[in-house]
């Protein structure tokens, strides 16, 4: 009976972090689009549009279904959000939390996503790849022994790695600079031959969820030790909710700051965090 | 093992003959598989050089005679030792990267690749690996300078992957040793099935990819943690571990790069039935491989297993295929709802087509243009090139064509390689 009781609690964290992320989506992406306008002094558009074309998204996938590419970009920003450990270790997926497999997700879903591939965007994902199979390298040299992000984020509690922390907080750096999230923009020029509304509606909104998915991994990646535990009680949950609203606030500061001093998809800096990650790990390693 | 690797060569032979209609072509084909099969299997140097000379004389774009008849012969004299190896690799390797004409048998060669390493108990594979590695970094280089597409580097996968076995097993890691081995029949499984299929089924050539859901990728994450596994229980592995890792991700670029050119070529022919097959492929094609291989990795070490829901990397760390690939589904079909469109999920899933494709175009503006290089390093380039030109310009022993007689020719350097070993005895 206990044993019910705790698998319905996993499922139970498993949905809400679901809702909230989807929830948390628009805000995101009215974030990453309008921040840097505002700050630069000119006018933005309201949220509540963000909100509501989202609520109108969810609506009509509820009456009409989507077409093949789009709900496959959908289905992977998805199994992104719900894998990724977010709150606490606990969730029911969080066990599947591979770096590697989450990361080539949200590319691939950024790949079904337009009908053709913005100019740019096959250095980023090559990019992307590389810089993704470092990381998982990276983990796998420093922590052995630990299964995906949660065991990582569970082991780093029991056990603090400076390097490793350092490292992978590099890597999340270059993947950003690397690949940054799909902005309105981009968005708009992939959607230039299509004339149906309710899809140019569907993109959009997915391209934020996807754009949410990538923002927390890159936020898991880079502050692994603020997930809460599994056995942490009520109180590690709250402390686990907060630490994901500081750690999301802050990867998209930093975004959006790699957007204004326009260093986004530098090679040059992508490449010198990616040798940052590899000195840093390499070096706890021959310290401990 | 060796047996293994030689059921594995039967596929790639298969491709071959059903790609040959003539006559003549089925012969060559046949020659090359009895070729391949001696080669794998036998332990004797002086055959195995024999059988891969004939394989050589079998293609028109083999590797210059200047080449491969020294090297073959000091194959034969010093068997296993790495630097052989090494310069075996070319002989090998040759027309698919370096000539790319593609009309060999790239896939029977990474096979012959990978048991010659595993027949060179003297070889240092930590040697071995670095030499692969300034191999491909050459070759990738070259095509960058060139500004044309590399060739298919993923042949050299099982060859490195053969090169983690070995050390692993040197080093008495018999996980990692299993681990690597897993990555490498599920590697030679995949690019012979995919290859003999990928006329009836051209969708199949996207599951040699490392895309999520794909066996591919399962390839590419296994590989990662058979080499990082190697570094972090040995330690001079720490560096060359991650180079693995990099080296497998860059392989696996090429293949996207590859495979997308041939999924292009061949999409009109892709229907919604196969993207369905894809994704049974996905599902099913792992455990299934490892399954069968599984009693000799189970020889090699460890306990007993076959994965199915997941594949273990050796070090604590799992990757679901299976658990993300019911998942992914159960999402997409909830979110497409086939039963409520005319033409049902089949349509469905032709209309996913165009966007596969779309998604491998990625490679095409890599390999676009040369770089644009400073004044100095490009005059350094020219005088290079000049002095390179009179180098070419010096007589050069002109060696008779190989094409003609020649299993003939190499049965006398055969007789040559024996009266050797005679005197040397």
């Amino acid at each position: 009976m206990h044993e019910i009781g705790m698998l319905l609690l996993t499922v139970l964290e498993l949905l809400f972090q679901l809702v909230l992320l989807l929830v948390l989506a628009p805000l995101m992406g009215w974030c990453l689009d309008e921040l840097p306008l505002w700050l630069g002094g000119r006018g933005v558009s309201p949220l509540r549009f963000r909100l509501l074309r989202s609520a109108r998204f969810w609506g009509g996938l509820l009456k009409v279904p989507l077409a093949g590419p789009v709900a496959l970009a959908l289905t992977t920003a998805i199994l992104t959000l719900s894998c990724l450990p977010a709150i606490t270790t606990g969730s029911a997926l969080s066990g599947l939390a591979d770096p590697l497999m989450m990361g080539l997700l949200v590319l691939l879903g950024r790949g079904f996503l337009a009908r053709f591939l913005l100019q740019g965007e096959r250095g980023r994902l090559g990019a992307a790849f590389l810089l993704l199979c470092l990381t998982e390298a990276l983990i796998a040299l420093a922590a052995p022994g630990t299964d995906g992000l949660a065991g990582l984020c569970a082991m780093l509690h029991i056990e603090p790695e400076p390097g490793l922390e350092g490292a992978l907080a590099a890597c999340a750096l270059a993947l950003g600079i690397a690949c940054p999230p799909l902005r309105g923009e981009d968005v708009t020029r992939m959607l230039c031959s299509v004339r149906d509304q309710q899809e140019r509606e569907a993109t959009r909104s997915v391209a934020d969820i996807l754009n949410c998915g990538w923002l927390l991994l890159l936020a898991d990646l880079s502050l692994p030790v603020s997930v809460g535990l599994a056995q942490g009680g009520v109180a590690g949950w709250w402390l686990g909710l907060m630490a994901l609203a500081v750690r999301l606030v802050l990867t998209v500061m930093v975004v959006i700051g790699l957007r204004l001093m326009a260093q986004e998809c530098s090679a040059r800096l992508t490449a010198l965090f990616a040798g940052v990650a590899l000195l840093l790990a390499l070096a706890g390693r021959f310290g401990t | 093992m060796s047996l293994c690797l030689a059921a594995l060569s039967i596929p790639v032979s298969l491709q071959n003959a059903e790609g040959g209609r003539s006559r003549r072509s089925a012969i060559a084909s046949t020659v090359i598989l009895l070729a391949g099969l001696v080669a794998i299997l036998t332990l004797s140097p002086a055959v195995l050089a024999i059988a891969i000379g004939v394989l050589a004389t079998q293609d028109r774009d083999a590797c210059p005679a200047v080449w491969s008849v020294p090297t073959l012969l000091l194959s034969v004299l010093f068997p296993g030792q790495t630097p052989v190896l090494l310069a075996l690799m070319p002989v090998l390797f040759w027309s698919a990267l370096v000539r790319r004409g593609g009309k060999g048998s790239p896939g029977f060669m990474s096979l012959l690749g990978a048991s010659l390493v595993w027949h060179a108990p003297g070889a240092i594979a930590l040697e071995l690996i670095t030499g692969l590695e300034i191999g491909v970094l050459v070759l990738v280089g070259w095509s960058i300078f060139g500004a044309r597409r590399p060739g298919d580097l993923g042949l050299l996968r099982p060859v490195l992957l053969m090169g983690l076995v070995t050390a692993a097993q040197a080093e008495g890691l018999a996980d990692c040793a299993r681990i690597a081995l897993e990555a490498l029949f599920l590697d030679l499984a995949l690019r012979g099935v995919c290859s003999v299929l990928a006329d009836r089924f051209p969708v199949l050539l996207m599951a040699c990819l490392p895309l999520p859901l794909m066996p591919g990728l399962a390839v590419l994450w296994l590989g990662i943690h058979a080499a990082l596994g190697l570094s972090a229980g040995v330690e001079g592995w720490s560096v060359p571990g991650v180079a693995v890792a990099l080296l497998l991700a860059v392989l696996g670029l090429s293949d996207i790069l590859v495979f997308g050119e041939m999924f292009r070529t061949r999409q009109g022919r892709v229907t919604g039935p196969s993207v369905l097959l894809l994704g049974a492929t996905g599902l099913l094609f792992p455990a299934l491989v490892l399954g069968i291989v599984s009693p000799v990795l189970h020889a090699i070490g460890g306990t007993w297993v076959w994965p199915v829901w997941y594949l273990g990397g050796g070090d604590g760390a799992h990757l679901p295929v299976m658990a993300i690939v019911l998942l992914g589904a159960a999402i997409w079909i909830g979110l497409v709802r086939p039963w409520r469109i005319s033409g049902g999920i089949i349509h469905l899933a032709s209309t996913l087509v165009p966007a596969l494709v779309t998604f491998l175009s990625i490679g095409d503006g890599l390999f676009g243009e040369p770089p644009a290089l400073g004044w100095k390093m490009r005059r350094g380039i020219v005088a290079g090139r000049r002095r390179l030109g009179m180098l070419r310009k010096m007589e050069a022993p002109v060696l008779p064509d190989l094409h003609q007689g020649a299993i003939g020719l190499w049965l006398v350097l055969l007789g040559l390689v024996l009266a050797v070993l005679g005197v040397m005895a």
